[in-house]
């Protein structure tokens, strides 16, 4: 080669890198075999962001759904408490139980677990949010997941305003402009949000999605309108409350709805794992894959499961919801057997157990009892040897058609119409096979429905949010008046008792977010 | 012409030359005539000289001598060349005709002020540095049994803190200069090699290496930028061939490798003894069915360390053919290194092939390139059998730990199932230590090639552009077997594989143009730089269980295939920079350098990739100035200062993309349905602003020398500030997302400072003595507002943490107050006054305040005497294989330390009672005395050290006359101990071990890793 034509290959290789290398391009480098928001504005990547924003409501590693939300209805109230009996294994759940909780115990209540959900909804509103691309996207298909999203974001807020009061509200994916140190919004902005994204919802979502059998996983209008009944109710709000009933329920139950929905005939049928998938009850399920080490299984079997039982989790892990036994005698006073087998076994059913006292501490009855004592089958019953050990598959209903039927009532009760309420709560009582009330009054249908709805809905995560609507002093002056089988008094709460404390990480990260009174 | 063309270009120099040589380098022709010289090079003692740098005056190329001083050349007519080596006199002899036979005799100058050291790429002569810069003294290093290079660093330069952190084969060492300066990085230096930045190090034969050259300041290393050059720059340059007859060296040693010590343990009756006084102390004396002796058990005692620990063979061979002609040199080099470990199965075989050339085709072009190839067979320690101790239980306790935690009463192995049985004597799972070893199988493959070509282009007017292509292609594999006819845990899932593999590759092209000249007494040097550079990174894994057959443990054959091991990743980097440096003086009084240097990397925010890093420095050699002329005293005396900038880049690779992570399940809305898998946050969020961690070192030096240079001193100060820290900050919750990686506004900060001294004790023709001693002092603070950082943990607590206020590497926890002599108990100090002991106190820092090394190098006729000593001190160790060895709180076996616990009311000792279940999840009731394991000062050692590092002695064969008859040209034997003694109060086998790895996070913490071996060996290198 002439050196000439050598000395030009190698300047030109210098001008080659100048003009390469140079590029930008060169140092942008995408992730290459890891998904990115920037590649993710399609069909397929919208419905991927969509199905994990479900997939997270049944994840084995998600605590949410499957069982926080008990400890913080049930556990905190008076239907049932942490019955196991390592209390080092499960600091969070005693607390919450006896109302010793604070910042560090972080157990049982979900805040980071629901932001985490809340994130992912956000994610696929700000990612649908842009331009895409991808032809296959139609505006309908991608209004559609937006509502879905949105459904799911206010199902999240509305669980944490029942735990914390107002919380802060995070409503787009963090990014560098994203001021993180913000105080919590006032609980009636919470409620203007959930509403609003919930009145979104109901205009979006249809009543089925065609060809689907399981119907019930999905967003449909019902499910969203059976959630803002009960977020209107919350509220106080009982006349907007109503009118949501009555556009969803059916015209049996004096509505205009059209989803079809009717109450299953067999109780039971709402917690067997066999039956309680599909039920015609359902306005929205979470639904489990069982099995060892499978990604969705429902884990809460072995959370709640007696010890007893030949587990292959580690024994301290069990009994974390047992009902009380305060429960367990209201359903008997009240002659109420189909519901109390309905979501609970009561191990050898016997009279030696019902005979104890009322317990609310495990250190506080008879270890002998232990094997006795009764255990919530409301996310499923443990078969031994089955594959429950491993993970169960039973489906958790999330908003069913008898909440709102008793919704309904309340709401007519409380705008002044209790004879038109009763009915609507016979109906429930029907099918547990008890008497129709025979109360006439607005005070005592009041009492008379939250008592139906604690028959009814005991072991699901709805006590502590239905006796704060019935009435915050009612609530403080119940937990208060339950003694242990000593006769010592358990409980001295106060108002700031009725909220949860919120979790230090949060208060570090945002130093103005502001903890609850009383913490 | 050329003269003319030479004037218009120097008033030129300062624009941009390459736009001129664009316009201009074809006008020119140079046809010049070839001679060659050909000879060879003695010291003033008529000993051949090896590695002699023989250079081109104003040009690039050049030769190095052979192990017998000879070399040839072929050059231009009047040419001049440079001869230079580290302690002789440069000399400088003009050529105009062919010469052979020629016999160069150096000047031996133990300074070597017109030495050239290696900077960055380039050359400078050590008299006109004006950085920080140590060179590492390798004369020797054949003597010594080193299988790893940094290995070579340890004790020999000032700033440079070598660590042998974990004692088994294959492992790296722990190398910091001039301190932590990164709270998330790592602080490993950049190795270049022969010019090659990033070079993998672990393809060299050390045997191959000529000379290393340690850059400090950021003066110095700035002109490296991008690559990493806070934490400082290791220069090798490897042997080359010489031109003349080929010759063959060869070097072979064999070693023996033995643990250090022993700790001293209970015997089976003392153990006894100490169980029964745990279950009295703790009111159970009545019923201590806890204990189960074996039958016979007072006769069967054995020491499970002795049990465990072997002597160990080293080899290490190497064979280099060498040799060259007109213009052009080759090596080719083939070596062997076997190592195995003072535990059985651990063991790393390596077998390196290199090979290196370089032509000058005319004189217009010089093409070279080189090519390393290692494979290299680790059997690695089994997973979890580290940094844990003896009580992990069912196969996961430490294998050091379990040596001392087993029974002495326990015999080797299961009398009836013929298994390695885990002791469960006492309460506790211990692993059998062999049962770990043998019964797991850890080996990793590893092929690397290291392959690089390049064209150097001499233009005229001493310009010179070098273009570089480099690449580094490295695989492993590795595979991980649970034998099930060794342990009875493997054997109840009929075994157990794992096979991981990961395949990187990484491309760097540079270009350099470098313009040398002198003007009078002006010397100025000018290089101007591109380069580029792209990485990538594969991984797979796959397992599987329940072999049918022994022995067949391939994954097809596998009857069960793991979920949890089926993973792989991909990663990808590039990086582009541009830089520039000048270096000039005045008549090597007056220096000066400046470098500038513009990095860009896809690693950074998308709006801040790249970043200038600008550096200088200067010098007064005050020794050449008049008024200094009529002295005696000095030799040499040199002042100079610098300062500059350097970037550290984030660990993460995309920061500015939010990735997503695929959900482990897929949520099926309809059975039978369509079905996508879930796409979700993963926790970090993407922050497109991330920018360069920064560095700013300012560092003041002094090189003097006295007596005709018989003492030389070196002094340097610096000062290090690290800003816009990069750092991992937490996210509030409600933010969805778990945490981003932000530029801290805070400080790491580090100053030192470092001596050196040399000196020729004796330079009597028949006997030398030569001495250096390097001491260094590095203060380490952490001055930003973070959420402490936690670094390691064991079971009871965490020990380190980088906290604000704080130097890296500190520890935290309960200061012991001693042994209550009423009591027996610990009490804890409650500073504040709490009413209860207090948890998270200042224990000490891991990192030395003062650290260094001591050699001699002695010769006598035909003999030499090499002896290198190293010590640091003001360094704590976190012993926490103790809270185990001499907790007392269960009934395995402890320390004989335990022989002194405390007994009986009024007892005055260190050590408190044993008490079954005292450890810190078991509390009494008094708030000050609890838990014989809570993380304590009591576990907190005096790290300090003197080692004796190495000691060699070496005899020439050469010299005799029958061998040289024989033609053989160099013969020389050697025995050498390395690591042979060391002087410390630190309990444990050895106070470098650190179970953290070179994490800043992580330091000082001795916690079940593998101890260090001593090693002697005889050796011998011969050359023909």
């Amino acid at each position: 080669m002439k050196n000439k034509n050598i000395l030009y290959l190698s300047l030109t290789s210098v001008s080659l890198l100048l003009a390469t290398a140079c590029k930008k391009s060169f140092l942008n480098i995408t992730p290459p075999n890891q998904v990115s928001t920037s590649s993710v504005n399609t069909l397929a990547g919208l419905q991927e962001i969509l199905n994990n924003n479900f997939e997270q409501l049944a994840d084995a590693n998600g605590h949410f759904y499957p069982w926080f939300e008990l400890v913080n209805e049930d556990v905190r109230s008076d239907n049932s408490f942490d019955g196991q009996t390592d209390n080092n294994a499960s600091e969070g759940v005693t607390a919450c139980d006896n109302f010793t909780d604070n910042a560090t115990t972080t157990e049982g209540r979900g805040w980071s677990e629901l932001y985490g959900m809340i994130g992912n909804c956000n994610l696929l509103i700000d990612v649908a949010a842009k331009t895409s691309s991808d032809a296959t996207l139609t505006d309908s298909a991608r209004n559609q997941m937006v509502a879905s999203a949105k459904f799911l974001r206010a199902l999240h807020y509305f669980n944490l305003m029942k735990a914390y009061g107002g919380v802060i509200l995070s409503l787009h994916t963090y990014s560098n402009d994203t001021t993180v140190v913000v105080p919590r919004s006032s609980l009636a902005d919470c409620y203007t949000q959930v509403i609003s994204d919930l009145t979104d919802a109901i205009s979006v979502l249809p009543v089925s999605y065609p060809g689907v059998v399981n119907q019930h996983t999905r967003a449909t209008k019902q499910a969203a309108q059976a959630l803002l009944a009960r977020v209107y109710a919350q509220e106080g709000d009982y006349n907007d409350c109503l009118a949501t009933c009555n556009a969803l329920l059916p015209a049996a139950y004096g509505g205009t709805g059209t989803s079809g929905a009717s109450l299953v005939a067999n109780f039971a049928d709402l917690f067997n794992d066999n039956a309680s998938t599909n039920t015609t009850e359902s306005f929205f399920e979470i639904q489990h894959v069982g099995g060892t080490n499978a990604p969705t299984r429902n884990f809460a079997t072995w959370l709640i499961a007696p010890s007893d039982y030949n587990l292959t989790i580690p024994s301290p892990f069990t009994k974390f919801v047992t009902p009380t036994q305060d429960l367990v005698n209201d359903y008997m006073t009240s002659g109420d057997t189909v519901r109390m087998h309905g979501v609970m076994v009561i191990e050898n059913d016997s009279t030696e157990f019902l005979g104890e006292p009322f317990f609310d501490n495990p250190n506080h009855y008879p270890t002998t009892a232990l094997t006795q004592i009764p255990y919530f089958i409301t996310r499923g019953q443990y078969v031994q040897g089955g594959t429950y050990a491993a993970g169960g598959s039973q489906s958790v209903i999330v908003l069913r058609l008898a909440d709102a039927i008793l919704l309904k009532a309340e709401a007519l009760n409380n705008t002044g119409d209790p004879a038109d309420a009763i009915p609507l709560v016979n109906a429930i009582r029907a099918r547990a096979k008890l008497p129709a009330l025979t109360v006439t009054s607005q005070s005592d249908v009041a009492l008379a429905i939250l008592h139906e709805r604690r028959l009814e809905f005991a072991g699901q995560g709805y006590r502590w949010s239905d006796l704060r609507r019935y009435g915050s002093q009612y609530t403080i002056d119940l937990m208060n008046s339950f003694t242990d089988y000593l006769g010592n008094k358990l409980y001295n709460i106060t108002a700031n008792n009725l909220l949860e404390a919120i979790p230090i990480d949060e208060l570090e990260a945002d130093p103005v977010c502001g903890q609850n009174p009383g913490y | 012409m050329l003269k003319k063309k030479s004037a218009f270009l120097l008033q030129k120099t300062r624009l941009f030359f390459l736009a001129f040589l664009l316009l201009s380098a074809s006008k020119f022709s140079f046809a010049q005539e070839k001679i060659t010289v050909s000879g060879t090079v003695a010291s003033d003692s008529s000993k051949p000289l090896s590695s002699v740098s023989i250079t081109i005056k104003g040009q690039s190329g050049g030769t190095t001598s052979g192990t017998d001083g000879t070399f040839t050349i072929s050059v231009n007519k009047g040419t001049t060349l440079i001869f230079s080596i580290v302690g002789y006199e440069e000399r400088q002899i003009k050529f105009d005709k062919e010469t052979t036979g020629l016999s160069v005799t150096m000047t031996s100058k133990a300074t070597g002020l017109n030495d050239v050291v290696v900077i960055g790429y380039g050359t400078q002569r050590i008299k006109d540095v004006t950085s920080s810069i140590s060179a590492v003294n390798l004369s020797d290093e054949r003597e010594r049994p080193i299988v790893n290079i940094m290995q070579e660093l340890a004790g020999k330069a000032a700033g440079v803190q070598v660590q042998q952190f974990n004692g088994a084969p294959g492992q790296d060492f722990q190398v910091l200069i001039r301190g932590f300066t990164s709270l998330s990085g790592n602080a490993t230096p950049v190795y270049v090699v022969d010019g090659i930045v990033g070079y993998n190090i672990a393809t060299l034969d050390v045997n191959n290496i000529a000379s290393i050259t340690i850059l400090k300041d950021a003066s110095a290393t700035g002109i490296y930028g991008v690559a990493g050059s806070t934490n400082g720059v290791v220069e090798i340059t490897t042997k080359k061939g010489v031109a003349g007859t080929p010759r063959i060296d060869a070097d072979f040693a064999q070693g023996i490798q033995s643990v250090t010590k022993i700790l001293p343990v209970l015997n089976g009756v003392q153990l006894h003894q100490l169980q029964v006084d745990e279950y009295t102390n703790a009111g159970e004396a009545s019923d201590t069915s806890g204990i189960r002796l074996p039958a016979n058990w007072q006769n069967v005692n054995n020491n499970w360390q002795k049990l465990l620990f072997r002597t160990a063979p080293l080899t290490r061979a190497s064979v280099r053919l060498s040799g060259g002609g007109t213009g052009g040199n080759y090596a080719l080099s083939v070596g062997y290194l076997n190592q195995d470990g003072i535990m059985p199965t651990i063991f790393s075989k390596k077998l390196f092939i290199g090979l290196t050339a370089e032509q000058s085709l005319n004189k217009w072009f010089t093409i070279g390139g080189r090519a390393d190839y290692v494979r290299q067979t680790v059997g690695n320690m089994p997973a979890g059998t580290q940094g844990t101790t003896g009580h992990g239980g069912g196969g996961s306790g430490a294998v050091t730990g379990a040596a001392v935690a087993y029974s002495p009463y326990e015999p080797e192995k299961d009398p009836t199932t013929g298994f390695f049985a885990v002791d469960n004597s006492n309460g506790q799972a211990i692993p059998n230590p062999l049962g770990q070893l043998y019964g797991t199988s850890d080996k990793t493959t590893y092929n690397i090639v290291n392959v690089e070509g390049h064209l150097i282009v001499h233009l005229p007017f001493n310009i010179s552009y070098t273009n570089r292509i480099s690449a580094e292609i490295s695989d492993n594999f590795e595979n991980i077997i649970q034998d099930p006819t060794i342990t009875s845990s493997a054997a109840s899932v009929n075994g157990t594989a794992v096979y991981n593999t990961t395949d990187n590759y990484t491309w760097l092209w540079d270009n350099i143009l470098d313009y040398h000249n002198s003007f009078g007494k002006n010397n100025l040097d000018v290089i101007a730089g591109l380069t580029a550079q792209k990485w990538q990174d594969q991984y797979a894994e796959t397992g599987g269980s329940g072999f049918p057959i022994a022995g067949i443990y391939s994954i097809s054959s596998a009857s069960t295939r793991s979920t949890t091991q089926d993973l792989g990743t991909y990663d990808r980097w590039s990086k582009y920079s541009q830089y520039g440096r000048v270096m000039y003086n005045y008549d090597s009084r007056y220096l000066l350098t400046a470098t500038i240097r513009r990095d860009g990397s896809s690693q950074l925010g998308i709006h801040n990739q790249y970043a200038t890093f600008p550096a200088g420095s200067v010098g007064w050699r005050i020794i050449n100035e008049k008024f200094m002329k009529d002295q005696n005293l000095f030799s040499d005396l040199k002042v100079r200062a610098g300062y500059g900038e350097t970037g550290n880049l984030p660990s993460a690779y995309y920061p500015s993309y939010d990735v997503l992570n695929v959900a482990s399940g897929q949520y099926t809305y309809d059975a039978g349905g369509a079905s996508y898998p879930g796409l979700g946050l993963n926790g970090t969020a993407a922050n497109p602003l991330i920018k360069w961690e920064e560095t700013k070192q300012l560092n003041i030096g002094t090189d003097i020398a006295f007596f005709a240079n018989r003492l030389r001193v070196t002094a340097d100060y610096y000062d290090k500030q690290t800003t816009n820290l990069i750092y991992t900050s937490n996210l509030p919750t409600s933010t969805g997302q778990s945490n981003v990686v932000v530029n801290l506004p805070g400080k790491v900060l580090n100053h030192g400072l470092e001596i050196s001294l040399g000196g020729d004790i004796l330079t009597h023709n028949a006997i030398t003595w030569t001495s250096n001693f390097n001491i260094s002092f590095n203060s380490n603070k952490i001055k930003a507002n973070i959420t402490p950082i936690q670094g390691t943990s064991i079971p009871s607590g965490t020990v380190t943490w980088l906290k604000n206020g704080y130097s890296v590497g500190s520890m935290f926890g309960y200061i012991s107050q001693g042994v209550d002599p009423q009591t027996g108990y610990i009490k804890y100090a409650d500073p504040d006054k709490t009413g209860a002991a207090e948890n998270n106190l200042y224990l000490g820092k891991a990192l030395p305040t003062a650290f260094g090394g001591f050699t001699n190098n002695l010769t006598y006729k035909g003999f030499g005497l090499d002896v290198l000593i190293e010590y640091a001190w003001g360094n704590k160790v976190f012993n926490a294989n103790r809270y185990e060895e001499d907790g007392m709180y269960d009934l395995t076996n402890q320390l004989s330390t335990t022989l002194h616990r405390w007994r009986t009311s009024g007892d005055k000792t260190d050590i408190p009672l044993a008490i079954l279940g005292e450890n810190a999840s078991n509390q009494t009731n008094n708030p000050y005395e609890n838990g014989n394991d809570n993380v304590s000062s009591r576990y907190v050692e005096n790290g300090s050290f003197v080692r004796l590092r190495n000691v060699s002695l070496s005899y020439n064969i050469a010299a005799i006359n029958f061998v040289k008859s024989i033609g053989i040209k160099t013969l020389r034997a050697y025995v050498a101990g390395e690591n042979l003694v060391t002087i410390t109060k630190y309990s444990g086998y050895a106070p470098d071990l650190n179970i953290g790895g070179t994490s800043p996070s992580t330091q000082g913490v001795d916690f079940g890793v593998y101890p260090l071996a001593k090693t002697i060996t005889f050796g011998l290198n011969v050359g023909f």
